[in-house]
């Protein structure tokens, strides 16, 4: 039995083309995967099924009720998470199931059994407000939210996105049990290891469906795109010289150690991988690196300057990029660069040279005129990546830089940083997709706010026995005792 | 009705828990009115003159005292020279000079020969300061004329002026409508519509959207606690303006409690009407700010007359729902004229109530974009 039916829907934002002729249908029961790339037309097909949106042209219903005209039967059955977590910060976990239990006319032990599971995992938290969950807390309750009416359909679009594997893993696994019941669920993920989890998945790229089929055999037709080979890294890096050096590092917010005596040392050229689940510290450590906070207490030293007395020094020598500090989108490429070339004090006469140089050589010299905001999100990466090493700094910081594109788009951004690492950049990166880890000179894991093991990503490999990162990442992140907070 | 009550407990939620906008909700009236009341006022005081006499004389000396002894004015410096009357000028010394004619005969004849020098650069007060400077010499004159120290006393006109419903002219009185005109517009235009358009960014509306629930329900219920919000801010102004700045309620409280529901839900119905045209926070802000509360203070007869517009300002500031209200407000309870007397204001606001309200209701969607 056909749940969803979709007859080539298209869709434009003024000229943009959002969908074009996308067509498909699910069964009943059925889980079905969203892939592509940002931009490629995945939240505008959500919304055109959850009736938040009317297609320009082409037919689609849900549950037999046609999307336009019968939306008020579609909105009774079905559940929705938007791609950002639709919750009320200021309200606390349980007012937040309650009040949305009651706006869909139901309460919350009505349908408990539904959500047992899910909400005993957040029920130590039922008072706490919803902004001060974690990532992974977060999207459990609002899984919590859009299951209490006891849904027929669910979708679900990038619930995992900004989560850490072991929250995504478990995620999943209530994704699973959901289906087992019988419920029907769309998600989309930018991740391949939840593609191949789903019964089906429809492969997107800019508003066309490009495949439709098992998880396996799309993985494969389009393994140059989903699957990329891995990146071939020849160190020739024989330098011994200490650019980082952490000893007893301490922050304290209050009574929470955020980092509890943290010790490493990173060299020079390196890429070093930092890693943890969400809220084990990675960003606070990151952030008193950068000379942006001050720590509690221990040592560190960026370049020789410490982090206590010289943090301008540090901040003029090197770079950072994140996934939330980009570029302005209301300049174009060209005035970006020269922008942030100019406050890093490049000098005004070398700034052309070098810009056409490295526009050239991240292929954006031809869009070198276009707004920000117009490129994809992948080249907007390229840029900010390239803007932070513009001025040539010694050491780049790079805190979740390719969060929201495919894996062949993050399989670029890596050769970007394998070049600036051979010109003798030392990368400092924290990510949360295992195989960019595996890319990784060395990679420390915290967990809780200690780093709990330091090595090659061979080495950890064969010490705890496993066949990749991901799994290393799960054994040691199962200690966790903070919960992600 | 138990969907309603939730909505409404989730608003209060909001509300509450974010003390340093509800600290500022509850708190501006009381800043606003103590600041309008006491701070900033156009009432002539101590205005600090300079008076030009040529030649000693007992009957100046005794107009200069008279002026000095009002609380209006005080003598800070008596010169001999015009040159010394400049001097003080450009030192920011004086805001008024009064300068005798060197012949005292002629000054017994009228007091036009008294030649009054104001600082101009604010122009309403110093026509202000030369009317009450002119009011002091004439008194004092013909005070002197009827004493008739002078044998050739002529009978002069004597023009006493009263002053309605302000007897003392405080401008607390022009002030208090003024303020309430503001607030109310402020809580219930403004935050609600910041209020709405905040769920659209964090993306809760999409959940919203995407429920039974009926979307204008969801908006409805949003103008809930700024209606209350509102009601309290009301009784604070109006219980600060007669306990603390003595502005009495010369009329009837049911009527101007009235008016001020009708112009509340004037305010809420623009503020709906926002919420439905913009997307982010900042343009609602922007909007309510720009396009509604500078008109608003500007237009609406709180600091400018709108009499002495011109005729286009004027023809815009009936657009303006807040000018009559203050109009409204003013006569209800400074005059304290009756209802039935103010009839035309209260229609056009019922019209603005109910053509925003239409709008909103048209240009609502219940899908996004």
């Amino acid at each position: 039995m056909k749940v969803i039916e979709v007859k080539g829907i298209s869709k434009y934002y003024g000229k943009t083309k959002a969908l074009h002729e996308v067509s498909f249908e699910i069964g009943q029961g059925e889980l079905f995967g969203l892939i592509g790339p940002d931009g490629s037309g995945k939240s505008t097909l959500f919304r055109i099924l959850t009736t938040l949106l009317n297609a320009d042209t082409g037919t689609a219903s849900v549950m037999g009720y046609d999307v336009r005209k019968e939306y008020k039967e579609i909105r009774k059955r079905i559940g929705y998470m938007p791609g950002r977590f639709s919750l009320y910060q200021d309200l606390t976990v349980e007012e937040n199931l309650n009040f949305f239990a009651t706006v869909f006319q139901t309460t919350v032990k009505a349908h408990y059994g539904q959500i047992k599971d899910i909400y005993e995992q957040i029920a130590p938290f039922a008072n706490r407000r919803a902004g001060a969950l974690s990532g992974g807390m977060k999207q459990k309750l609002a899984l919590c939210c859009a299951l209490v009416h006891s849904p027929e359909i669910l979708f679900l679009d990038e619930p995992t996105t900004g989560v850490d594997p072991v929250s995504r893993k478990e995620f999943w696994q209530i994704l699973a049990k959901l289906r087992t019941q019988g419920m029907t669920i769309v998600v989309s993920t930018p991740f391949m290891d939840e593609a191949r989890r789903c019964n089906r998945i429809a492969f997107l790229q800019e508003g066309n469906v490009r495949g439709i089929d098992t998880p396996a055999v799309i993985l494969d037709r389009f393994r140059n795109i989903l699957c990329p080979p891995g990146l071939q890294r020849d160190i020739d890096n024989t330098e011994t010289r200490t650019i980082i050096r952490v000893n007893g590092l301490v922050k304290q917010f209050g009574n929470f150690t955020a980092v509890d005596h943290i010790s490493f040392e990173v060299k020079s050229g390196e890429i070093f991988g930092f890693l943890g689940a969400n809220g084990a510290g990675k960003t606070t450590a990151m952030r008193i690196l950068c000379g942006l906070s001050l720590p509690t207490g221990g040592n560190a030293e960026v370049m020789g300057f410490d982090v206590y007395t010289q943090s301008e020094e540090i901040k003029r020598r090197i770079g950072y990029m994140s996934q939330k500090f980009s570029l302005y989108e209301d300049l174009n490429v060209w005035e970006n660069v020269r922008l942030f070339a100019g406050i890093y004090g490049v000098p005004d006469k070398e700034i052309p040279p070098r810009a056409e140089e490295m526009l050239h050589r991240i292929g954006l010299y031809e869009s070198r005129h276009t707004l920000v905001r117009e490129l994809p999100l992948g080249w907007k990466q390229r840029l900010a990546f390239s803007v932070a090493i513009f001025h040539r700094p010694q050491l780049v910081f790079l805190d979740e830089p390719t969060g929201g594109v495919d894996p062949a788009t993050r399989r670029q951004f890596w050769e970007l940083i394998y070049q600036a690492a051979h010109q003798g950049i030392t990368v400092f990166v924290t990510t949360h997709y295992m195989d960019e880890a595996e890319y990784c000179d060395r990679i420390s894991m915290m967990v809780d706010g200690r780093i709990r093991a330091l090595d090659t990503p061979a080495k950890l490999k064969e010490m705890f026995n496993a066949k990749d990162m991901d799994e290393v990442f799960r054994l040691l992140a199962r200690e966790a005792k903070r919960n992600g907070n | 009705m138990k969907q309603f009550i939730a909505f409404i407990r989730k608003e209060f939620c909001h509300i509450l828990r974010d003390r340093r906008t509800m600290l500022i909700l509850i708190g501006m009236p009381i800043v606003q009115i103590i600041l309008f009341g006491f701070a900033i006022s156009t009432e002539v005081r101590n205005v600090e003159t300079a008076v030009l006499m040529p030649s000693s004389d007992a009957e100046v000396q005794r107009i200069v005292e008279r002026l000095d002894a009002s609380e209006y004015f005080h003598v800070k410096y008596i010169v001999h020279s015009p040159d010394e009357i400049d001097r003080l000028f450009k030192r920011n010394r004086i805001e008024l000079a009064v300068v005798f004619p060197s012949d005292l005969n002629r000054l017994r004849m009228d007091a036009e020969d008294i030649q009054l020098i104001a600082d101009a650069t604010d122009p309403n007060l110093a026509v202000t300061r030369s009317t009450y400077a002119n009011g002091i010499l004439h008194t004092a004159l013909n005070a002197i004329k009827r004493t008739g120290t002078k044998a050739d006393a002529s009978p002069s006109l004597i023009v006493s002026g009263k002053l309605l419903y302000n007897p003392q002219m405080k401008s607390a009185y022009n002030f208090v409508p003024g303020v309430m005109g503001l607030i109310l517009m402020l809580i219930c235009a403004m935050m609600t519509s910041i209020s709405i358009v905040r769920e659209k960014e964090t993306g809760t509306m999409e959940v919203l959207l995407v429920s039974p629930v009926n979307p204008l329900f969801v908006i409805l219920s949003k103008a809930v606690p700024y209606f209350v919000l509102s009601l309290i801010n009301l009784t604070t102004i109006l219980l600060l303006s007669v306990f603390v700045l003595q502005v009495p309620i010369a009329g009837n409280l049911f009527s101007l409690l009235s008016v001020s529901l009708l112009f509340i839900f004037v305010s809420l119905a623009l503020g709906l009407l926002v919420s439905c045209l913009v997307r982010t926070q900042v343009a609602a802000m922007l909007v309510s700010g720009m396009v509604m509360l500078i008109p608003t203070i500007i237009l609406s007869g709180i600091i400018f007359p709108i009499e002495s517009m011109p005729g286009i300002l004027q023809a815009l500031s009936c657009l303006i729902p807040a000018r009559w209200y203050v109009d409204l407000v003013r006569k209800l309870m400074i005059e304290g004229v009756p209802l039935a007397y103010v009839w035309h204001e209260v229609t056009v606001l019922l019209v603005m109530a109910i053509a925003l309200i239409g709008i909103t209701a048209r240009k609502f969607k219940n899908r996004l974009e």
